[in-house]
């Protein structure tokens, strides 16, 4: 049960700033209700009308800001004598001290460095004196810890190393880490692996995911929270919340469908379906559920008008896939099943074709949409 | 063993959106904070601008705003140096200008307070050019609603970042933007309805 629309949301979605699922509930609110319809379109129109406001003056220009600069260290330089012979010394003794500290940071940073070897699009960044972080932009990227623990580190996220078998995480990241211990603090809670593959989302609360191995994972006070094992979730109060975007992250194969661009009625058609785990994480691609039409393949005619065709599974060659038996795509690897089909009769013209899978246990995946011209 | 006690990574944002990253407005903050006049300078073209908009509509004063921007990128070159990469520069630096303004105008408060917060309908002028019955309608808001309302609807602004500089819960953010877009459409009347028949 979605919560009612308020003044607030139909505010919110016309300055575009509702999340995709809450204005899927507003728009579905507001098919239903012609006087909440009329109400957002004169919060629309009305926002609308902030296009018009004047622009603001030019900004002074940064010249004019540099004499206050100047003031500063004008100011900085009016003492007497005595105060800089004083700031003299203790200058120096702050220089030697510093240099002394910087040169600590500087072997900190230097001997974080040499543990972690960064894939294409991360670079290693100082960070509070001998500190050093990675953080990722608009892609993800990978990458590995004295050659064994790999790290695959989701967009918008960073990784911050502190020792060779403890990082830091802001953000979301998925964990490929040899046998051995190691420790993965994030805001308010820690997780222990030992020897394991898992994804953990840190961007709010906590939300481990694990595929292999075992995962423990307690409070920062050292409260446990729970351990989970291959298949199973640990989560806070305040986790993120699930989601199936597409990229790296995206935890399930993704399907397509590629057919010949022409075909004539009558004749049979050649179909492939292929299944593709995301760039740089291996995912698990179930077998068809126990139902008489696991696979199937849907005709929009030019006329408008939809006709369904199952797809025999069973009969499908070698590479088909069985019930009860779930297999793992390695990162970037492609599953590809060949079937032929009958073109169900309907008029000539550019008929749009998508498949869908219906795995076990799981949500089906459906293909994106492919045009077909029929002659 | 050299190594220090393990500190904890930085909190995530409290509206759950994605972590900073270190984008050319940081990088060249960082350099900032070393001293280089180049890198603020840098930085003053980006942001002096989006601060000016949102600087005048907040006092709607353009002296007083283009002394705020400088005050702004004053107490920035200051702050600079002690300033670590865990927010977005430019939601630093609408804070700094939010609490510079709040000064500002807690120093001009006697004067404003001729002015009623009631005036509304009344302040704006009988039929000035849109833009400026705009503006004036805008002024009417109370400070927090103003402030609000600029940032995300004229300095576009997305609600996390608002919610980080107003120091605010993303819920607060919401209904002040609720509460200013009821109250502006009161002010201006049917101005909306006006403009789409013309």
């Amino acid at each position: 049960m979605s919560a009612p629309c308020t003044h607030a949301d139909l505010v919110l979605h016309a300055l575009g700033r509702l999340s995709p699922r809450r204005r899927e509930e507003v728009l579905a609110a507001l098919a239903r209700d012609p006087a909440l319809a009329r109400e957002a379109r004169a919060v629309v129109a009305h926002l609308a009308l902030y296009d018009q406001l004047p622009l603001a003056p030019e900004p002074p220009p940064f010249a004019t800001l540099l004499p206050r600069l100047g003031a500063q260290q004008r100011a900085r330089r009016s003492f007497t004598a005595m105060r800089v012979a004083a700031a003299l010394a203790a200058v120096v003794l702050v220089a030697i001290g510093a240099m002394l500290w910087y040169g600590r940071d500087e072997a900190q940073f230097e001997r974080r460095s040499s543990w972690v070897e960064p894939g294409p699009g991360l670079a290693l960044t100082r960070w509070g004196g001998g500190g050093a972080l990675l953080a990722t932009g608009h892609e993800p990227a990978e990458l590995r810890i004295r050659g064994r623990t790999r790290v695959v580190l989701d967009r918008h996220s960073t990784l911050y190393l502190y020792q060779e078998d403890a990082v830091g995480l802001v953000g979301r990241a998925w964990f490929e880490v040899a046998p051995g211990a190691f420790r993965i603090l994030v805001a308010g809670h820690q997780v222990d692996v030992l020897g394991t593959a898992f994804e953990l989302d840190a961007s709010l609360g906590l939300l481990v995911r694990v595929v292999e191995g075992r995962v423990r994972a307690s409070f920062s006070s050292g409260e446990p929270m729970g351990e989970a094992g291959p298949g199973e979730t640990i989560t806070s109060a305040a986790a993120p919340v699930e989601t199936d975007l597409p990229g790296a992250f995206a935890r399930r194969p993704q399907l397509t469908l590629r057919v010949a661009s022409e075909a004539r009625a009558g004749e049979p058609l050649e179909v492939r379906l292929t299944f593709e785990a995301p760039r740089l994480i291996p995912v698990q691609l179930p077998g068809p559920a126990p139902v008489a039409s696991a696979a199937w393949l849907a005709f929009r005619r030019p006329d408008g008008s939809d006709v369904t065709v199952g797809l025999d599974l069973a009969n499908a060659g070698p590479q088909t896939l069985r019930p009860g038996h779930a297999e793992m795509l390695e990162a970037g690897q492609r599953r590809e099943i060949v079937f032929r089909v009958p073109l169900p009769p309907g008029p000539p013209g550019t008929w749009r074709l998508s498949a869908l899978y219906r795995p076990e246990g799981e949500a089906a995946l459906a293909s994106p949409t492919v045009p077909l011209l029929v002659r | 063993m050299d190594d220090p006690p393990l500190p904890a990574p930085p909190a995530p944002r409290a509206s759950g959106g994605p972590a900073p990253v270190l984008g050319p407005d940081e990088a060249a903050l960082l350099r900032a904070g070393r001293g280089e006049v180049a890198a603020l300078e840098a930085l003053y073209a980006r942001l002096a601008r989006p601060l000016m908009t949102f600087l005048h509509a907040l006092t709607h004063d353009a002296t007083l705003a283009e002394d705020l921007v400088q005050e702004t990128f004053v107490r920035a070159w200051q702050a600079a140096p002690r300033w670590e990469p865990r927010a977005k520069a430019s939601t630093w630096f609408f804070t700094i200008a939010r609490h510079a303004a709040g000064h500002a105008l807690a120093k001009r408060r006697p004067l404003t307070l001729a002015h009623p917060p009631e005036r509304a309908a009344q302040a704006v002028p009988p039929s000035p050019e849109l833009g400026e019955r705009l503006a004036a309608a805008i002024e009417t808001l109370s400070e927090p609603l103003r402030a609000a309302f600029v940032l995300v609807r004229v300095n576009g602004l997305s609600l996390a970042d608002t919610a980080e500089i107003l120091e605010v819960p993303e819920g607060t953010l919401k209904s002040r933007l609720a509460a200013a877009e009821a109250r502006l459409r009161a002010t201006l009347g049917d101005l909306a309805g006006e403009q789409e028949a013309r």
